[in-house]
């Protein structure tokens, strides 16, 4: 489904200033979107709005053709799926399969077809030597993987996940990154709230940069993320290839900046070799 | 000569409810003064054994205990925890689950007041933590007001208000923006070289800290799988392939395809700038 944001002013207070302040952008169905910017960006305001959670004060929020100001939550709800960024804020069952099944027990799916969405999402994220255990013995990283996977139970058409990769490790990111992909050529809409740049970097094609409740950038990750001053306003750092090519380029100037691995590795093997033939 | 901080000597854990083992057969040493970097996957039993390392485990945590662990040559078991706090300065993932005062300087104040410290000493201590980690803007302000990045600071400042020789952090950047995080992991390498402090930490993001650390843990399933000079690690390839650190990474394959190691290298770079380096 698409989300599409029209001139979206939103304030909590008529005697504050607006948090999100004249907002315009569009998402296309079966994209995959990052947001990022600041703690109190307006990141998490922003998100609300998605599924009627909050309502703005001026401007429209439509989800395909439906405008969330006229919808009752519970049937956004069933369209969109929301993971919070405290895990703890969403677990409470006795066992983590029961965790699971709650989503699509509520939603009155049919137990077989519940009973294979849960398995697909457990030999995903492997983590079958899970299901029998309280989700509060977990470890951390286990916990956020299992309060994401309870809400990728609900086949929703569109999935906002809040910082989803907190205390996650690189093996889970990346089973999270693919099973993500997965679902958007399968026509889900996918929007991460995230600081965590390499995740992004390898996996989300799009990124938006909210400042002081403004878009300030919106486009291709690639460049966005090589950008310094937006990323001193996203409070993200430069990633580390960025650094290397710069200072790359301060040995050779015709060095390209890149943030792909791949790129960055062949840029640097082109380097040494004109620097050996010189040599020679 | 220097001391031996932490003796772990063929330590086994398993939780009460749980039927495996979280740590099997571990034994490592860390001199008096080094910094340990402990990595794994999640799970895979970092936090149980840092919880080893002050003595919540086996006294607060039940289950089976086995092996032994020593603090400047006294076993756990016969410490008190009351005791072990003046050893091992221990900082959790969230650092809400260690706030409880109204402000950020009460709550340094606080495990000072837990031991009966006179009233002049709190009061000087507090003084000096507040100058050592920056904290003299948020001193009066509710630790729940402030942002995570500085809530964190704020429990290592409490972690060292006894003055421990040892500091134990478990994934302390996990919910942090990758700017407050950079900031944490340059804090503890200067409590570690000009403060000589003995740190061991769980971690996930390694590119940021591992040029910091004399040596690098690796647990997999409650085991420990390597304990060694970081560059040895890497260089030997005892480390899974797709956790391996950006720069090290990128460096490997460019000695691989084009052999960098004798002929411009003499050891593995780890930083950006030693990459730079072998390059020029």
């Amino acid at each position: 489904m698409m989300i599409e944001f029209e001139n979206v002013s939103f304030r909590y207070d008529p005697k504050t200033d607006y948090v999100l302040n004249d907002i315009t952008f569009k998402i296309n169905k079966a994209e995959f979107v990052a947001i990022v910017g600041k703690n109190g960006a307006g990141k998490t305001t922003l998100i609300k709005h998605f599924n009627g959670l909050l309502k703005p004060n001026e401007g429209i929020v439509r989800i395909d053709s439906l405008d969330i100001t006229k919808e009752p939550i519970s049937k956004m709800a069933s369209i969109i799926g929301y993971s919070f960024q405290n895990p703890n804020h969403q677990l409470f069952a006795q066992n983590v399969k029961k965790e699971l099944e709650f989503g699509p027990n509520n939603l009155k799916v049919e137990e077989s077809t519940r009973d294979t969405t849960i398995q697909n999402l457990v030999d995903t994220f492997q983590i079958n030597h899970l299901l029998e255990r309280s989700p509060f013995e977990l470890s951390g990283g286990e916990r956020r993987l299992v309060s994401i996977a309870s809400v990728l139970t609900m086949n929703q058409q569109v999935l906002v996940l809040d910082e989803p990769t907190y205390g996650q490790d690189y093996r889970q990111k990346k089973r999270l990154g693919s099973f993500l992909n997965k679902l958007t050529d399968e026509g889900i809409t996918v929007v991460v709230v995230s600081h965590d740049m390499d995740f992004i970097l390898d996996f989300i094609p799009r990124t938006i940069v909210l400042s002081g409740g403004k878009i300030v950038a919106d486009g291709e990750t690639s460049k966005v993320l090589s950008d310094q001053t937006l990323l001193q306003d996203a409070d993200l750092i430069s990633p580390l290839l960025l650094d290397l090519c710069k200072s790359l380029q301060q040995i050779d100037d015709s060095f390209t900046i890149s943030i792909n691995e791949q790129e960055v590795y062949e840029n640097i093997l082109a380097l040494i070799s004109k620097d050996r033939k010189i040599s020679r | 000569m220097v001391e031996t901080a932490v003796k772990i000597d063929n330590v086994s854990f398993k939780y009460r409810n749980s039927d495996s083992f979280a740590l099997r057969r571990i034994s490592f040493e860390v001199a008096e003064g080094e910094f340990i970097l402990l990595a794994g996957f999640s799970g895979s039993g970092k936090s149980t054994l840092l919880k080893c390392l002050n003595g919540l485990i086996p006294h607060f945590h039940a289950g089976s205990f086995g092996g032994n662990v020593e603090i400047f040559g006294k076993s756990t078991l016969e410490s008190e925890t009351t005791q072990l706090a003046k050893q091992v300065g221990f900082v959790f993932q969230n650092p809400e689950n260690q706030i409880s005062n109204l402000t950020v300087e009460r709550e340094i104040a606080f495990p000072l007041e837990n031991f009966g410290v006179p009233k002049n000493e709190i009061i000087s201590r507090v003084d000096e933590l507040i100058a050592l980690l920056n904290l003299e803007e948020i001193k009066y302000k509710s630790p729940y007001s402030i942002s995570g990045g500085e809530q964190q600071l704020t429990a290592i400042a409490s972690a060292l208000a006894l003055n421990p020789p040892i500091l134990v952090l478990d994934e302390v950047t996990a919910h942090l923006s990758p700017r407050s995080a950079v900031r944490i992991l340059n804090l503890l390498n200067e409590l570690n070289t000009k403060h000589k402090k003995t740190i061991i930490i769980a971690e996930h993001r390694l590119d940021r800290c591992l040029h910091f650390a004399n040596k690098l843990a690796f647990l997999e399933k409650g085991q420990l799988k390597v304990f060694d000079d970081v560059r040895t690690v890497f260089q030997n390839k005892e480390f899974p392939e797709n956790m391996l650190p950006k720069i090290p990474s990128l460096f490997l394959k460019l000695d691989k395809e084009i052999g960098l190691l004798d002929e411009k290298a003499n050891e593995l770079p780890l930083t950006v700038e030693e990459l730079v380096a072998t390059l020029k």
